[in-house]
């Protein structure tokens, strides 16, 4: 029985699934950021017949029984030629060559999912606006939202809560500059300090009003199954607008936790909207007991769950595959 | 702490912080942040069989004379970050942490030993214990060797599933410079630990370029197998891996092999009893043998003394060197009486 498995070199979760794998008996084919794929012929006919390279291991989509989409994409080698992109003709022809890649991937990713599979490799890059507005409707609480461009309307949201903050629509920000040093754009809490050098207009950007969390919840969802772990952000002030921000002195108290089945039926409703079997959902229990939901992560770091909750999740996830 | 306490009806251990009963006196082992406090075997009771008392309850359990010293345990929990305040409906929803232990590793560890007359094998030895996913080798040096010559060894490990590589030579004969001791580290960056033993006095190397492995000096003259096997506070580990192992299993051997300076395949080289040689026999035919799976199960909760002693968890075993014949005696170099709370010297 064969596994493949598409993640990013160095990915130690990666390894550690491949171990279990191994234990398992199961053979595996890792494909990493370092080779690309080289195509060697697809048959369609009655019998689809895919047949390809991987760092000069032929693999033959036959004798693929499931497939872990972990992190990263497939590349495909495609001609190498460079094309001055001076002019317009050759500039239509790159254009033409990566539509082709594409088409070719595209389908590649078609039957790999045809197969059992982890992830959903057309979902990493997951739009987090699309996924707050559908838990809504399923009713699941989310934090009052708003995306503007306009201080008038943000100074009328901020004195509705009493706090609010700002974060990303896309991913975090983490950059690094010799001269400046590293600059990182999480989660912040918006001061009066920060509104007042606000112009009237800036670029558009989300806030959310600030949840007042007894607990964090980081839950790693995987084929219908939820390992819920409590992060105790609050009692030190460092860490409690974004759990990432790390205090390496003390670190939060990181326990398992018991989900209520109703939330889980929200969830699981949501995750089969959103067409994924596995993923990270970062929710938290308010003070007054409520379960608010911020967002997921499709990649799921499920590895800082697994460690301090003993979960074995690369055990689980291992058998997922070889199952 | 007092307004928290009037706040709430009840308290909640956090689950990585995991009290342990002795005869005398209890431990809480924070398993997240790797460390651990003594309370007394009361406030063990209160931790683990009144735990779902409201604080109330607690408080009017051990009537007015106690409350003080109560009031005193929990401002220490807390303030510890070892409990929080929680309501009754809250309970249920912080499960006991699940302390079951297992690894895909058929084999988690080995220790090999070279002393003069050694002939090991080590590609052909490197490639079966990758075969048998282990992941953390010990190399023993006892007698004169080169830097060299250990670099040598150690790059066969290069493609190998090990991760962390321990070694203890002899300290060098020929001068060595701080720069060499460090190029010598760098070779292999799965080396976390280098011990020079018989050194001239005991020193660590303090080096900034690789935070990940750490060189020492000890005036130890670690010459052969006897030089194993010390209980000490400082040996203690306490992490989840080593704690949820050693519940069920021996913290020293549990998933072990050694191969002894003559070849033998054993639980640890220090043990008299041979499984078989290295030059005759693999490592996967010596672990399908029952017999030698045997110390791998012999837990805390078993050994005489250690299982009435609050540091069971966290305390590495040794069945080399125990205090009589045996199989369950306390290890022979441990100085622990856990009925007086005492380490007594030798
Ligand atoms: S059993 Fe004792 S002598 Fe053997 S490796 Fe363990 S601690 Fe050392
Ligand atoms: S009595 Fe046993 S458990 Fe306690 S310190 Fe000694 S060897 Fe370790």
């Amino acid at each position: 029985m064969t596994v493949v498995i598409i993640s990013t070199d160095g990915d130690q979760s990666t390894y550690n699934v491949i171990d279990w794998l191994h234990h398992f008996k199961i053979k595996v084919h890792l494909i990493d950021d370092k080779n690309r794929l080289h195509v060697n012929s697809v048959q369609l006919s009655k019998n689809n017949h895919l047949r390809f390279e991987y760092d000069n291991k032929k693999i033959d989509l036959m004798e693929i029984h499931s497939f872990w989409h972990r992190r990263g994409n497939i590349s495909i080698a495609f001609p190498a030629i460079k094309y001055l992109e001076d002019f317009d003709f050759e500039k239509q022809f790159v254009k033409h060559l990566d539509q082709e890649q594409r088409k070719l991937k595209e389908y590649f990713n078609f039957e790999f999912r045809q197969k059992k599979h982890l992830g959903n490799i057309f979902q990493t890059d997951i739009n987090k606006l699309i996924v707050l507005e559908k838990a809504q409707r399923l009713g699941i609480a989310i934090p009052d939202t708003l995306i503007t461009s306009n201080k008038e309307e943000l100074l009328n949201f901020k004195s509705k809560y009493q706090s609010i903050i700002c974060k990303p629509l896309s991913d975090g920000l983490m950059a690094h500059d010799l001269e400046i040093g590293i600059i990182t754009y999480y989660t912040n809490i918006i001061s009066d300090d920060n509104l007042k050098i606000l112009n009237n207009t800036f670029t558009v950007s989300l806030f959310q009003e600030k949840i007042e969390k007894k607990y964090e919840l980081r839950i790693f969802f995987i084929d219908g199954d939820f390992y819920t772990m409590a992060i105790f952000s609050q009692e030190d002030t460092k860490t409690s607008v974004d759990f990432r921000k790390y205090n390496y002195v003390k670190p939060n108290r990181t326990v398992p936790y018991n989900l209520p089945v109703s939330v889980k039926d929200m969830l699981k409703v949501l995750m089969r909207e959103l067409n994924l079997n596995t993923g990270s959902i970062d929710m938290a229990v308010t003070l007054k007991n409520d379960y608010v939901f911020f967002e997921i992560n499709p990649i799921g770091q499920f590895g800082m769950t697994s460690y301090p909750c003993n979960y074995y999740l690369e055990k689980k996830i291992a058998n997922y595959l070889s199952n | 702490m007092s307004n928290q306490l009037l706040d709430k009806s009840h308290f909640k251990l956090y689950a990585n912080c995991i009290p342990v009963k002795g005869a005398s006196r209890s431990i809480i082992c924070d398993i997240q942040r790797g460390r651990y406090n003594f309370i007394t075997n009361d406030l063990y009771e209160i931790l683990s069989e009144q735990s779902d008392l409201s604080i109330n309850d607690i408080f009017s359990f051990y009537g007015a004379e106690n409350k003080e010293i109560l009031e005193e345990y929990f401002h220490f929990l807390s303030s510890e970050e070892y409990i929080f305040f929680c309501e009754f409906e809250e309970l249920g929803l912080f499960p006991k942490l699940d302390l079951h232990w297992e690894s895909p590793s058929i084999i988690t560890n080995a220790i090999i030993d070279v002393g003069i007359d050694s002939n090991h094998n080590f590609p052909d030895i490197f490639i079966q214990l990758e075969d048998l996913g282990c992941k953390a080798l010990q190399l023993r040096f006892f007698t004169e060797t080169t830097l060299n010559e250990v670099s040598e060894i150690l790059a066969f490990t290069e493609s190998s599933s090990i991760t962390s590589l321990e070694v203890i030579i002899p300290y060098p004969i020929k001068v060595t410079t701080k720069q060499e001791y460090i190029s010598f580290a760098s070779s292999n960056l799965r080396l976390s630990l280098v011990i020079f033993h018989s050194a001239p006095q005991n020193s660590v190397l303090e080096n900034e370029s690789l935070p990940c492995t750490y060189i020492l000096f000890t005036e130890d003259q670690i010459n052969d197998e006897y030089h194993c096997g010390v209980i000490s506070k400082s040996y203690f580990t306490l992490n989840i891996e080593s704690f949820s192992e050693a519940q069920l299993f021996n913290s020293c051997l549990n998933r072990k092999i050694s191969i002894d300076k003559s070849g033998n395949i054993k639980n640890c080289p220090s043990m008299s009893l041979s499984y078989g040689n290295i030059k005759f026999q693999t490592l996967k035919e010596v672990i399908r043998m029952k017999e030698f799976k045997k110390v791998w199960s012999i837990n805390k909760n078993q050994i005489n003394i250690c299982k009435d002693c609050e540091f069971r968890y966290i305390c590495t075993d040794c069945r080399a060197f125990i205090s009589t014949i045996d199989v369950l005696s306390k290890p022979a170099k441990c100085n622990y009486n856990p009925y007086l709370e005492t380490w007594e010297e030798k």
